[in-house]
This record gives C-alpha cells, sequence and structure tokens, in this order.
C-alpha cells in the first residue's frame, strides 16, 4: 500500500489479487446479493485507493481492507433496510469448467444450502462468521474491526457456527423448502 | 482457513462447519470487477502525476498573482481617496474655523477679504477647470483613476495658488501707495491730503493728517479743515496748518 501510495499500481495489483476473491465473498454472503456485493466491493476499493495518501501502517492491511468492508455494509444497511428481502445471490454462479455436471450440480446445491443457511443467521453472526472464515481474523482483530468488546464477538460467532450447523443438518429437501 | 480443532474450541467456530463453508464458498471476483478497480487505481496514480507536476509550479504561481492583484486594488482604491476621509469634512470641522483665503473676485471695495472655506476654494477650483479644461485639466482622457489625484493635492495647489494672488495684491497695493505718494509734490514730507492712506495688514484706513490744496484756496475752508483736525485731535496738524493759514492770510481772524 505505500509502494502504491508512491505511484506504483503494480504493488497495488498484487495487493488486489491477494485480497479481492475473499473481499468478494465476504460482500456477497454478508449481503445476498450479488449486484449489492459487486457495487459494495467496488466502493470498498475506491476508498481504499482514495485513501493510500493517507494511509498508515498502523495494524495489517487485511484489517484495514475489512474494516473499510465492514463499514461500508452498515452504511448500506442504514440507508437500504430491505436488503435482507432481496437474496440475489445465483447458484450457478462461477462454475468450474474441469467438474462433471453431475458434480456440478451438487456443489451447486450444497452452495445453496450454505447461502440460505447464512440467510437465516442474523447480520452480525454472519458478519462475525464470515471475518473468520473469509478473512481469516481472529476474535481480537475481529473485534476491532466490527467496534465490539471480544466476549461478544465470541457469542456471535458461536450462535452463528451453532445455527449454520443444524441448518447444514437438515436435509436438503427440507432446508429448501424453509427458504 | 484454520484446521487446528484446539483453534477453532478457542474460537467458538465448528471445523466442520467451517470446512463445509470452505468447500463450496468458491465464488470468484468477476472480471469486468477487477477491470473496473484496476482501472480506477491507474486512474488515481495518473491524475496523482498530473497533479503533482502541475501543482508544482501553478500553487506558487497562483498565490503570487493573488497577493500582486490585491497590492495593486488597494494602491488604487489608495490613490482614489478610498481609504481617506472627505477633505471637506476634515477641514471644515478643524480647531481653527474656516480658513481665510482672499480672492480678488469676490473682494468687496472696501478692501477687505471674505472668508472663504477650503471646499468654496475647491468648488471655485474645479469650477475654473471645468471652464478652461485646456489649462487646467492635465488629461481629459484619463478615467476616474488618473484624473483622482488626491484631494490633499487639489487642496495644497489651490492654498499655494491664493497665496500668490495675496502676495501679488499686496504688492499692488503698496505700488499704488508709493505711486501716489511720488505723485503728490511734497508728499514725501507731508501728507496733504485728507485721502492719502496709511496699509495696514488687513485692509487700507483713510485717515486725513493735513488739509487739501483745494481747502487751502478759500480761507474759510482752510479754517474749517483746521478745525476737522483740531476736533480729530490732530492738534499738532492743526497748529501747524494754522501757522500756514497765518502766513497766507494775515488778515484772516480765526475765532479761537
Amino acid at each position: 500500500m505505500l509502494r502504491y501510495k508512491d505511484g506504483d499500481v503494480a504493488a497495488f495489483e498484487i495487493l488486489y489479487r491477494r485480497h479481492n476473491d475473499s473481499l468478494y465473498r465476504y460482500l456477497l454472503r454478508l449481503s445476498l446479493n450479488r449486484d449489492t456485493a459487486e457495487d459494495l466491493f467496488q466502493e470498498v476499493w475506491g476508498k481504499i485507493i482514495k485513501a493510500r495518501h493517507r494511509y498508515r501502517p498502523t495494524a495489517k492491511f487485511t484489517t484495514f481492507l475489512y474494516r473499510v468492508a465492514h463499514n461500508c455494509f452498515i452504511d448500506y444497511v442504514r440507508s437500504n433496510k430491505r436488503h435482507m428481502v432481496v437474496s440475489g445471490i445465483d447458484p450457478e454462479c462461477s462454475p468450474d469448467p474441469g467438474d462433471a455436471p453431475d458434480l456440478e450440480a451438487e456443489k451447486s446445491l450444497a452452495r445453496q444450502r450454505l447461502d440460505v443457511a447464512l440467510g437465516t443467521i442474523p447480520d452480525e453472526q454472519r458478519d462475525a462468521f464470515l471475518l473468520h472464515e473469509e478473512a481469516g481474523l481472529s476474535i481480537d482483530t475481529i473485534a476491532q474491526v466490527t467496534g465490539v468488546n471480544r466476549e461478544t464477538v465470541k457469542s456471535r460467532l458461536r450462535y452463528a457456527t451453532k445455527k449454520l450447523k443444524a441448518a447444514l443438518a437438515e436435509p436438503a429437501v427440507q432446508t429448501q423448502r424453509t427458504a | 482457513m484454520n484446521q487446528d480443532n484446539d483453534k477453532y474450541e478457542a474460537m467458538d467456530v465448528d471445523p466442520q462447519v467451517s470446512a463445509h463453508y470452505e468447500k463450496f464458498a468458491d465464488q470468484k471476483t468477476p472480471a469486468d470487477l477487477d477491470r473496473a478497480v484496476m482501472h480506477e487505481a491507474r486512474r488515481a496514480v495518473r491524475a496523482d502525476n498530473r497533479g503533482g507536476s502541475f501543482g508544482a509550479w501553478f500553487r506558487p504561481v497562483a498565490f503570487m498573482t493573488t497577493v500582486g492583484l490585491s497590492l495593486v486594488i488597494i494602491l488604487d482604491l489608495n490613490d482614489a481617496g478610498f481609504f481617506s476621509p472627505p477633505a471637506d469634512m476634515s477641514f471644515e470641522t478643524a480647531p481653527p474655523g474656516p480658513v481665510k483665503v482672499p480672492d480678488d473676485s469676490a473682494a468687496d471695495a472696501s478692501g477687505n477679504l471674505p472668508q472663504m472655506t477650503v471646499s468654496e476654494v475647491m468648488r471655485q477650483k474645479k469650477s475654473a477647470a471645468a471652464q478652461s479644461p485646456a489649462v487646467d485639466a492635465p488629461d481629459n482622457s484619463s478615467n476616474d483613476a488618473g484624473v483622482s489625484k488626491s484631494r490633499a493635492a487639489v487642496v495644497n495647489d489651490a492654498f499655494t495658488a491664493e497665496i500668490k494672488n495675496a502676495e501679488q495684491r499686496v504688492e499692488k497695493t503698496e505700488a499704488a501707495v508709493d505711486a501716489n505718494l511720488q505723485s503728490r509734490p511734497g508728499a514725501a514730507v507731508q501728507f496733504t491730503a485728507p485721502q492719502a492712506t496709511i496699509a495696514t495688514e488687513s485692509h487700507l484706513v483713510v485717515e486725513p493728517v493735513a488739509c487739501s490744496n483745494e481747502q487751502k484756496s478759500a480761507v474759510e475752508e482752510w479754517w474749517k479743515c483746521i478745525e476737522t483736525l483740531r476736533m480729530s485731535g490732530l492738534t499738532e496738524a492743526a497748529d501747524r496748518e494754522l501757522e500756514n493759514l497765518r502766513e497766507n492770510f494775515p488778515e484772516f481772524e480765526a475765532s479761537e
């Protein structure tokens, strides 16, 4: 980021390639809407680009990046209360061309079950779970990013895991009926 | 992803849930999003480069230009008298009172000089300048800023001109008195005419100090003149005139 601040675009590209997919999935699972995720994705990177002159390496770039992403999502939720109603994640997105059609169909179904299960838990718990799974952040870092204390993060993670485990353990037909 | 069960326990995350998520959450960023973000990153760097080279010389030049223009405007307003109080107010309310400025055209017959304020002098000066622009107006084509020589300078010019006029009038008066004295025989020794004058600083005063030749032609008139001198307190002149009268008219009997 410091190199990009000095005008090195290649350094930014390396940074971007390191974090782009995980950030995209974080925003996609968090917002449960593809269009919203893409808008938030561009907004987050736009803010990172604009903030390059003010950036200070006081923490890991991952922490800085996901803090910006978390704040963008919070702003989106405040300005659009209906984001939970629309669930537009395409289950057939980015298919792997090397997979067989049967295997791809099974993965698509499992991905859909995961999205449905994630949609059943509250935003705060899903946020904590995704920050742990996608960004690999520790409890303390999640607390720093989300602005809550450590025990709250642990509680959210525990509840999110419990609900996801229960939802994924259900039969696929029942899960789809619930969704 | 974390695969250590102890760590998962500490994190309150089930490893099976985490593994399931890792297995099926494999979406990639769309290519158009990648291109859009990278395009924005390159555009920001280009803007920085342009802004850096442009701002390196533009900002100091803009600052100096602003300062220079401000100074020019301030000096121009100062020359136009924008920041100074009107000259009329400052002089008319001055403690010594109105300034006495003599003027030939306004002087009365007795020689007393009118009292004129500076504003009146200014108005006369402006009216004179308007009547004869070729003489007084330095540049008819100039605009307000050019014509606006400061009011103080105009007042100084008016004072200088009036002082010169006063000096010329005093010189003329003195020359007239000298000519009057020289035109009369024996005037250097004796004032023979009642209309002989004594110049003072402010005005001319007519003092009869001797009888005229016309009065001396008739003895009665000469005697009346002597009586007038005596009643005026000029006893020495009266006695002198009486002595002359007795020499010229020894037969006259003056009633003492």
